[in-house]
């Protein structure tokens, strides 16, 4: 025998259970429509005996004519494996989200329900038919039957039931494994009342199409405003329903054709109908008007709908509608705000639903226009709307008068101002949609854009004026903790922009709007918090972290681009002092990621002389990092990370301007509290089985750095911290939550009804125990850094100031390590006390009539970047700001080459320059503060570090002293310790002239004295008297600077751990403690 | 240095012993003389518990030997007096590793103002050391007055009259036991004493390291008490409050931040003589020190708390048998949060 015949033998052995009445199999009706939950397919067994489903009968669906889809079972098996199909008997298959009525009505018809049960970790492989998809079966690799063409990927089935008729002798058709359109009945709109039936209609029965007829009785035909009505829902849907009970004809012409946001034309009115009050526009939603052209006049016939808010008409296919071939064109109307509207924007939309319109500049005329004209503003820039499908796109929102301001962020979280501004932005909201589908990389209504983004850029807070197109509303974000969706009105632009459509109202600069200004003898001191999103260099020769992350670039391109934004954007604030967040927690050595960013930044430092210290390129600029010796192994090393994430926070500053006293870590609490369980006991996951909430959560650690600026004795203490996301939940989010027997809560946010977003309450906890640590922190302070909240959120409210005495609860199960932080049984506390630290950046912008902002999330804008001074600083603040370079920028402008479109040679997207723009997400948060030479803290010297050996000792001229020309200035520095036998035959002690009756200030510029703490004495002498009162003593500490490669900073002491002589308290004082309750007061807390 | 329990010890033995034996080496009638004493003593603690280790132990075991010999010369000549100790000692402390040391534990001079008044310089007790267990009764040290101790650079008075006694000292930089500088202590105490009652209240105070070392000031207060019920019963009450400023934080070797913790601890004790041979001893005690006080302010959280939570109570029952002169046998034992089950102990004087 041939091997080829046994093998075939052996084959047909091994699959002959298969082929066992596998022949008998039919696909004999089919189901489909826009709602995948009503498609359907029946299969029947026309053989005489019954068939067990095998694992060689596999189904398939054809998706949109492209993709064969297995349909599988929640164990990732064929769906009908196992199913035994009696002879004469039909089946089946319901996507998995058909109700309990539908599957009913089947059954109850004889059919049997298959339910598509899909297997969830993988994707496609659930029965979800609608409109373009086919199916059929096959055994082995063989296709046996099918229904729809295999390459058809139009909408060839809408609303469509298909039945497999007879062939004309009477008998069952074929298996075919070629879709032949005449062997089944077309019924249009689909019918159910078949399904699970096993006989098959006649060869000759006729396909059952309903086409509408306009009526010619004119009377009986509404316009657009008339099913629109005056209300928010049209008068032709009885109360309580969301659909007429019967079929409209409605005529109008096409005002715009448009496929976002659901594809479909407009229809308007002839004529309007004068009432402002009803919209003259409504939307048809069709996937048939592929032949409609705009200008076009049509009737159709339709039930009137409320669909996520929007009253609409809809047709399945073109049997729905009459057109007459006119070309009429539609001049867009002007929206504009009325009393009437009560100051809803939704109700001022509500009346241009389904209508042309156009952005006018003013929108509310009825106010004096001169001063303030109310327009639309960007309040998201261009970006992905995270919506799930079909709803999920690239596009922009804008606002009504003014972006969107987080609720929170003027008004208390939780307060009734806050719901009100909530509800206000919600009101205010109007997405802007393009008529296509943006790829995300272009505008289809702004070519200039799309050719020139650099120039033609779009910021948050432009106004976008004299854009037309047509107003829809859909269902847009799910409202966290509910099952229901915001409805937000859009408007889908029809007419091409140019730059004038977007007016800058905060245009780009390329340095902040900070002022330094300061009085004559007075220097600036500038500082600044910036989040650096995500660089890390460990990927790219730095070195490793410990947490095996890496959340930053993803190639050696992005990374060179990423470093050079953000070198340019650290250049461009030229802070004194600088406050770093999101910059990878690699440690402290040559190769970690803030040296890395130091050394780049530097390198623009080169000039040497001293005639250039002022400018801009000055080696006076150059910035060293504050290390951190955090395993205390006398290293800065990759062993120095800090704290228990990929991130961490730094502090980078120039040695010519400060110089570091002490460093310090302040370890976060930690939240350490029970997983989040169902009423079993059962761990919960979310929907990509993580664990919902593992009750484990963590802030950044604060760095803590006491400077003291140098040519004074004043100490400055900043405070970096980054503080918990809102994104991710602690335990606090799920109480009160009903779990029931669930294990799996799938795309649920947690409830947040002060709209602080999640951990708030642990935030609280952070900003405690950094209240509390700082308060030991003497001299001026400062906390600063990504707090993760808005201004008038709790752990600010805590940071500042609480005047509201709003409840302020804490976390539960917060730890210190092992130590609870506030009960020992794990309990949240109240907390009442506040610390007292001034938002400056509020305060400043609040004089200056602006609103701070920072970081724009979804379409709100707000504040997480914060400089909370002591109020001991206050006087010394000259500004404050946030500049606005990266938060109002579309993120294409970011590094970062995913979803840019084509990557070009030099491995970079058409979006990307080297420039300061979307160099990170956040903008930064920068102020000045004014010190004069000489100031001093109590017991501290003033800090003279010396520059090629020289130093200048200030000495301020007493108050009531009066200098005249020809006084002279007289210093003697003498060191405090004379047993270091220090040489100071080099010491060059200068006399200074008075040449200047308004002299304040004098520096005298000491040669040659070898570091050490010294005795000063400064005075006037007049005709060689010293002038009275002139005489001034102080202590001063002579250094080199800080240098320039990070170094460990020894602290010194104290002055906490007492003296060393029991004298001073003394044996009296002793025996006072004879009385116990003259027992010594506690020091501290 | 001599660990605080053996002079607590030896305090309590002198005490209830009536005299310290010596032998004389040389003496006349004027009242000169050199004697040379000593004591070897060998035991320790059984079944250590390290769950209620505070810093007794420098080990948790089953037996933690605590054997201990100590040699002195003492002399006077007129008024002037001297001493010279050396002890040989276990490195017995949380830290310590348990070797033997030899150590010179006395070392000064002193001169009788009268017969009821003296000073002393050098290398001494402390004035408060002499009685921080003046009511405690038990034979091993049961709550630890945190006082000074020996210290060098020490100048004292004491004075002994017929009820009243009271001293009062000043030393130059002292050390904690561990060598660590605590800065000048001052300490004293006034007592009064009588068959029947007796009273002392002692007082401390330290300057601090200022950074030196983990110790910064303090001031503390102790009392003890004696009752005698009948000839054969006495009950005694002892404790202290203290205040005392410890670093919470260290920046490479400068310590930080110094912050106030208050520890306190009371011990009631009992003795009952049943004959010349036997007594029998028992106490009850409780102690709290706010370093273990996991919500306290100032916890250190880089450690797990104690397992005794924020106090420790224990109470004691033991005996001390002597069959001959300058012999005793003690044994001890001890239930709830102790830190030792029992305690044995031979010792011999000279």
């Amino acid at each position: 025998m041939k091997k080829s015949f046994l093998s075939l033998a052996i084959a047909s052995t091994i699959s002959m259970g298969a082929f066992a009445g596998v022949e008998d199999l039919l696909i004999t009706e089919m189901t489909q429509g826009s709602d995948a939950s009503v498609g359907s397919v029946e299969i029947t067994n026309t053989g005489s005996d019954a068939f067990t489903f095998t694992a060689d009968v596999t189904a398939f669906q054809r998706s949109s004519g492209k993709y064969d889809n297995e349909l599988l079972n929640a164990d990732a098996k064929p769906l009908l494996t196992g199913e035994t199909l009696a002879a004469g008997a039909s089946l089946v298959l319901v996507n998995s989200r058909s109700t309990e009525e539908f599957r009913n009505a089947i059954e109850t018809q004889g059919g049997t329900v298959v339910i598509s049960t899909y297997d969830s970790s993988n994707k496609y492989n659930n029965l979800f038919m609608t409109s373009d998809d086919g199916f059929f079966l096959k055994n082995g690799d063989t296709v046996i039957d099918r229904v729809g063409a295999v390459n058809d990927n139009s909408k060839w089935a809408p609303n469509t039931t298909l039945r497999r008729k007879k062939t004309a002798d009477g008998n069952n058709p074929a298996q075919s494994g070629t879709f032949d359109a005449t062997q089944w009945q077309n019924i249009l709109p689909m019918r159910f009342d078949d399904l699970g039936k096993s006989e098959l209609p006649a060869a000759d029965a006729e396909d059952i199409m309903d086409i509408f007829t306009c009526p010619t009785d004119k009377s009986e035909i509404k316009s657009p405003s008339e099913v629109q009505g005056r209300g928010f829902t049209s008068p032709l849907i009885a109360e309580g329903k969301t659909e007429s009970d019967d079929k409209v004809a409605v005529e109008g012409i096409i005002s715009a054709k448009v496929s976002i946001p659901n594809e479909g034309f407009y229809l308007r009115n002839f004529a309007s109908d004068n009432d402002p009050e009803t919209s003259d526009g409504i939307f048809v939603s069709s996937s048939a008007a592929g032949e409609l052209k705009v200008g076009q006049t049509i009737c159709i016939g339709s039930k009137v709908a409320e669909y996520q808010g929007q009253t609409q008409l809809s047709a399945d296919t073109a049997f729905s509608w009459n057109v007459t071939d006119t070309n009429i064109a539609t001049m867009p109307t002007d929206i504009q705000v009325l009393s009437s509207d009560n100051g809803s924007f939704d109700k001022t939309l509500e009346r241009y639903e389904g209508m042309l319109v156009n952005l006018p500049e003013d929108l509310d005329p009825s106010t004096p226009s001169e001063e303030v004209k109310e327009d639309m503003r960007i309040t998201r820039s261009f970006s992905y709307n995270y919506l799930s499908s079909p709803n999920g796109r690239n596009n922009m929102v804008a606002a009504y008068k003014r972006p969107n301001l987080q609720p929170n962020h003027l008004h208390v979280a939780g307060s009734p101002e806050s719901k009100a501004a909530y509800e206000q932005n919600n009101d205010y909201r109007l997405v802007i949609e393009s008529a296509t589908k943006s790829s995300g990389t272009e505008l289809p209504y702004y070519a200039g854009f799309n050719s020139d983004p650099h120039t033609n850029y779009i910021r948050i807070d432009d106004s976008l004026v004299n854009a037309q197109g047509v107003i829809s509303q859909y269902e847009t974000e799910l409202i966290p903790g509910t099952d229901k969706y915001d409805q937000d009105y859009s408007l889908t632009i029809t007419n091409q922009l140019t730059s004038d459509n977007f007016i800058h109202n905060l245009p780009r600069t390329d340095e902040p709007d900070l002022n330094d200004t300061v009085a004559e003898d007075d220097f600036a001191i500038r500082i600044s918090s910036q989040n650096l999103f995500n660089f890390f260099n460990s990927p790219f020769g730095g070195d490793n972290n410990n947490f095996g992350q890496s959340r930053g670039a993803d190639s050696y391109d992005e990374y060179i681009n990423q470093r050079t934004k953000l070198v340019e954007i650290i250049r461009a604030q030229d802070a004194d002092v600088m406050a770093l967040m999101e910059i990878e927690n690699n440690g402290f050595g040559d190769a970690s990621a803030i040296a890395e960013i130091v050394n780049q930044v530097n390198i623009q430092y080169v000039d040497e002389r001293a005639q250039d210290y002022n400018g801009p390129n000055s080696t006076e600029n150059r910035y060293v990092f504050v290390g951190f010796d955090n395993n205390g192994n006398q290293m800065l090393d990759n062993l120095d990370a800090i704290g228990s994430d990929a991130i961490a926070t730094g502090i980078i500053y120039r040695p010519s301007k400060m110089s570091v006293e002490r460093t310090r870590v302040i370890p976060m609490p930690q939240q350490k509290a029970p997983t989040i369980v169902n009423d079993l006991g059962e761990v919960i996951k979310d929907q990509n089985q993580e664990i919902l909430e593992n009750g484990q959560n963590y802030h950044r650690d604060a760095l803590v750095v006491t400077f003291i600026v140098n040519q004074t004795g004043k100490r400055l203490t900043l405070a970096v911290n980054h503080l918990k996301s809102k994104g991710s939940t602690c335990w606090e989010e799920w109480q009160g939550v009903e779990f029931g027997n669930a294990t799996t809560w799938n795309n649920r946010t947690a409830p947040d009804l002060d709209y602080q977003g999640s951990c708030a309450e642990f935030r609280v906890a952070g900003a405690v125990h950094l209240g509390e640590e700082m308060e030991d922190v003497l001299g001026d302070k400062i906390i600063l850094g990504d707090l993760n909240a808005y201004g008038k959120e709790d752990p600010v409210l805590v940071l500042t100031e609480n005047p509201r005495n709003k409840t302020i609860v804490t976390a539960s199960h917060t730890f210190l390590g092992p130590k609870p932080q506030f009960n020992e049984d794990g309990s949240a506390a109240v907390i009442t006390k506040t610390y007292g630290y001034i938002d400056i950046v509020g305060e400043k912008f609040k004089e200056k009539g602006k609103t701070p902002w920072s970081y724009s999330f979804s379409d709100e804008i707000g504040s997480l970047d914060h400089i909370l001074v002591s109020p001991s600083l206050k006087d010394r603040v000259i500004d404050a700001t946030d500049w606005h370079v990266n938060a109002a920028e579309t993120g294409l402008y970011d590094y970062q080459n995913r979803f840019k479109g084509t990557i070009d040679g030099t491995g970079t997207h058409k979006f990307y320059r080297a420039d300061i723009y979307r160099a990170s997400d956040h903008d930064p948060a920068l102020i000045t503060l004014s010190y004069k030479p000489g100031d001093a803290d109590a017991n501290v010297p003033l800090n003279l570090p010396k520059l090629r050996k020289l130093i200048k000792v200030p000495y301020q001229i007493p108050t009531g002293v009066t200098a005249q020309v020809g006084d002279v200035a007289t210093v003697n520095m003498t060191p405090t310790n004379d047993e270091e036998r220090l040489d100071l035959s080099q010491m060059v002690l200068p006399n200074v002239v008075v040449s200047n009756d308004a002299t304040a200030l004098i520096n005298f510029e000491v040669f040659g004295a070898p570091s050490a703490i010294y005795n000063v004495t400064v005075s006037l002498q007049r005709d060689g008297q010293i002038v009275e009162g002139s005489k001034q003593t102080f202590k001063a500490k002579v250094s080199s600077r800080d240098s320039l490669i990070a170094d460990i900073v020894e602290e010194e002491t104290d002055n906490t751990g007492g003296d060393g002589s029991a004298g001073s308290a003394g044996f009296i004082s002793l025996l006072s403690l004879f009385g116990l309750a003259a027992m010594r007061r506690r020091l501290r807390k | 240095m001599l660990n605080k329990s053996t002079i607590a010890i030896a305090i309590v033995t002198m005490l209830s012993a009536g005299s310290v034996n010596a032998v004389v080496l040389d003496g006349d009638s004027q009242g000169d003389h050199v004697r040379l004493y000593g004591e070897v003593g060998v035991g320790g603690h059984f079944d250590t518990h390290a769950d209620y280790n505070h810093d007794e132990f420098y080990d948790t075991k089953g037996y933690v030997d605590d054997s201990f010999a100590t040699m002195g010369v003492s002399g006077q000549r007129e008024k002037f007096t001297y001493r010279l100790e050396l002890d040989y000692q276990r490195r017995n402390w949380l830290g310590g590793d348990g070797e033997f040391e030899l150590a010179i534990d006395k070392l000064y001079v002193g001169y009788l103002l009268t017969d009821q008044q003296w000073v002393e310089l050098g290398l001494t007790d402390t004035a408060f050391d002499d009685y921080d267990h003046f009511g405690d009764f038990t034979f091993n040290k049961s709550i630890e007055t945190g006082e000074a101790g020996d210290q060098e650079n020490t100048v004292k008075y004491q004075a002994k009259f017929e009820h009243l006694v009271t001293g009062v000292s000043y030393s130059y930089n002292g050390e904690h036991k561990s060598g660590a500088l605590q800065g000048d202590i001052i300490n004293g105490y006034v007592g009064w004493m009588t068959d029947l009652l007796s009273v002392v209240v002692g007082l401390e105070t330290r300057g601090g390291s200022n950074g030196v070392s983990k110790y910064g000031e303090q001031e503390q207060i102790g009392f003890g008490a004696r009752l005698k019920l009948m000839e054969e019963f006495s009950i005694g009450i002892n404790g202290f409050i203290e205040d005392e400023d410890l670093s919470t934080r260290k920046s490479g070797d400068v310590h930080l931040d110094y912050q106030t913790f208050r520890n306190q601890g009371l011990t009631v004790s009992a003795k009952y003589d049943l004959n010349e041979h036997w007594e029998i001893i028992s106490s009850v005690n409780h102690e709290e020190y706010e370093g273990w006080d996991l919500i306290s302010p100032n916890y250190d959280y880089s450690e797990l708390p104690p397992e005794y939570g924020k106090e420790r109570r224990w109470a004691s029952l033991g005996f001390n048998y002597r069959p001959a002169r300058d012999i005793v046998v003690s044994l001890e034992g001890r239930v709830g949060e102790a830190p030792e089950a029992g305690y044995a102990y031979v010792r011999m004087y000279f």
